[in-house]
């Protein structure tokens, strides 16, 4: 035993010898992301996601591996695909997980506020489209391999230098497969709130993919308009009870228009279905929102109304998406539409000054991710 | 000063005839890791009892006649088992992890008295934040073991459960009702059987 011990203990790889740490990148309530690149072998773009150590004596107990660390690194060992995140490798090191992991220039949170910001004006059309047929392929994959996303958000695509869609941060995701577990557990809540399905915002149970398309669509909204469609207000949990999020319904249907019951047949069972009754009534008017953006493709607004389908039944699924006119037309999806088309994109900063494990940094979390989070069920990706 | 903890409600209550096959193989997979060791242990201080340093008093009820000895596997694996509401899906989690374990682990690999023990909360611990979303809290786990094990105790044992597994954690439906199917347990029937309940326990 004591040999077998020494044995695994020469196999301990540490994460500094095999890895060069060529920069900081972003800390949320997990831990940190750093750049590097290996030591020996190809020179590649990495990133390292350091999970929080467990250290004896806090104040507040620890409960070991985090859950999303499970999850992520269970999924993630066994994906493979383009347009996933790929997790090249899983170190323990000081106690703590390091997560190796494909380096993504840029996240799509990081390039809509570069155009709104700085460039102050739209994606093209070309872009979006190619964004998220790439999204869509890589959602797919997760849904044919009975996969939730379940915090689809822009922070949480990360898009390579030459414009490859990557899904990334999977600490929320887990296999679907009734009736195994239900997906339903009392207090947790799943999607941030400005992407969170209506069967959600209604408290169902039994929810499916059907969650995750309509964050698509909404992020599909967002790159055409270049802001959140449906901006809400989150009401804050109190006292362990999911409260109703009154704003993010009335955003929603604002837009959208009140829901009938031939849109919704199943609506009537949801369990906060009788909330419904306060609003007001809308009509529906998307497709002024849609001309709003100066967008002009019927097709576009075609699939984004299937997107954003309030009865999930009837929601498009990834498959049927990637095969909609809209992106038969012109102009047709690209790969790498970054480089086809010559865009650049201001790169990621990096900070040195955390290499070493003194204090934790905390950068400054934009507005948009951190009141679009929901407690420590989901996590803070800071771009 | 105790306060009274809702268990994840979606465990799913099992049979009991189903219970005990679940629970007896668990027991007997994680007791294979000490056949060897128990003869080492034994020779070792002569007297062939299973000691621990770190037994604490409140698992008196779990206890056989001699208050420093570990109570047998069965009784603990049910028992933590019963104690915080693990579900079906976990618990087989947990014993596919141990097969694999055991896979990984070289042959003539032993363990100490107390290594079945830790093996099986190592593992439970993994599963059951694979597949629930709200994770079995380790206090709660110190508490469903009797203090047996302590906090920082437990925590060493997923980690090392993690690195041993080499970071697999991957189950399928699949998975589960295939493995089910060897231990002779069709286990949608048993599901479809059985309804959701929740569960109390108390913490200190």
């Amino acid at each position: 035993m004591e040999n077998y011990k020494r044995k695994r203990e020469k196999q301990r790889v540490r994460v500094r010898s095999k890895y060069e740490i060529i920069g900081f990148i972003s800390s949320g309530t997990y831990g940190r992301v750093y750049k590097a690149r290996p030591r020996e072998g190809p020179q590649v773009e990495l990133a390292i996601k350091k999970f929080k150590p467990e250290r004896e004596g806090e104040a507040r107990p620890s409960s070991g591996i985090s859950q999303s660390a499970c999850r992520e690194i269970g999924l993630c060992r066994e994906l493979h695909h383009e347009n996933i995140v790929e997790l090249c490798e899983v170190l323990m090191d000081d106690n703590a997980i390091h997560m190796v992991m494909d380096y993504a220039e840029f996240d799509l949170l990081s390039i809509m506020q570069h155009h709104t910001h700085h460039l102050r004006k739209p994606m093209t059309e070309l872009v979006i489209k190619s964004l998220l047929w790439q999204l869509l392929n890589g959602v797919s994959y997760l849904h044919a391999n009975l996969i939730l996303q379940r915090d689809l958000k822009p922070a949480n695509i990360m898009i390579t230098s030459s414009g490859v869609v990557k899904v990334g941060d999977m600490g929320l995701a887990r296999v679907f497969r009734r009736p195994f577990q239900s997906l339903y557990n009392g207090d947790k809540v799943v999607v941030t709130v400005w992407y969170r399905a209506p069967e959600l915002l209604l408290g169902t149970r039994h929810y499916t993919t059907a969650v995750d398309m309509w964050s698509v669509g909404c992020i599909f909204a967002e790159m055409l308009a270049l802001r959140p469609i449906f901006k809400g207000d989150e009401i804050k949990m109190e006292k362990k009870q999911i409260p109703f999020q009154r704003n993010q319904v009335n955003r929603i249907i604002e837009v959208l228009g009140t829901p009938s019951k031939e849109q919704w047949p199943t609506m009537e069972l949801m369990p906060d279905y009788a909330q419904m009754k306060q609003f007001r009534n809308y009509p529906n008017a998307l497709k002024a929102w849609f001309t709003n953006t100066g967008h002009k493709s019927e097709a576009g607004l075609q699939l984004l109304s299937s997107l954003l389908e309030y009865d999930p039944e009837r929601r498009i699924t990834a498959e049927d998406a990637l095969d909609h006119p809209y992106f038969c037309e012109e102009p047709r999806p690209a790969r790498h539409p970054f480089l086809e088309q010559n865009i650049s994109y201001p790169r990621r900063r990096l900070t040195l000054d955390d290499l070493c494990d003194a204090k934790p940094q905390h950068p400054k979390i934009p507005p948009h991710s951190e009141s679009g989070t929901t407690g420590s069920s989901t996590m803070n990706t800071v771009a | 000063m105790s306060a009274v903890i809702a268990t994840p409600n979606a465990s799913v209550a099992l049979c009991p005839s189903v219970e005990a096959q679940l629970l007896h193989s668990a027991a007997c997979s994680v007791k294979a890791f000490i056949r060897t060791s128990n003869d080492v242990v034994g020779s070792n201080n002569g007297t062939g009892k299973l000691l621990t340093s770190n037994l604490r008093s409140n698992f008196a009820h779990l206890m056989t006649s001699k208050t420093n000895m570990l109570p047998s596997i069965e009784t603990f694996v049910s028992s933590v088992t019963r104690t915080l509401g693990a579900s079906v899906a976990v618990l087989v989690t947990a014993l596919i992890y141990v097969e694999r374990l055991s896979k990984r682990l070289p042959q003539k690999a032993i363990g100490k008295a107390d290594t079945p023990y830790r093996i099986f909360l190592g593992t439970l611990l993994l599963a059951d934040k694979y597949w629930s979303d709200r994770a079995i809290k380790v206090r709660a786990l110190v508490t469903a073991t009797g203090g047996l094990f302590r906090h920082c105790e437990i925590l060493a044992m997923e980690r090392a459960m993690l690195g041993l597994l080499g970071y697999k954690l991957f189950v399928s439906a699949e998975n589960i009702r295939n493995f089910a199917k060897n231990l002779g347990i069709n286990i949608d029937a048993t599901l479809a059987s059985t309804a959701i309940k929740s569960k109390t326990v108390t913490v200190e």
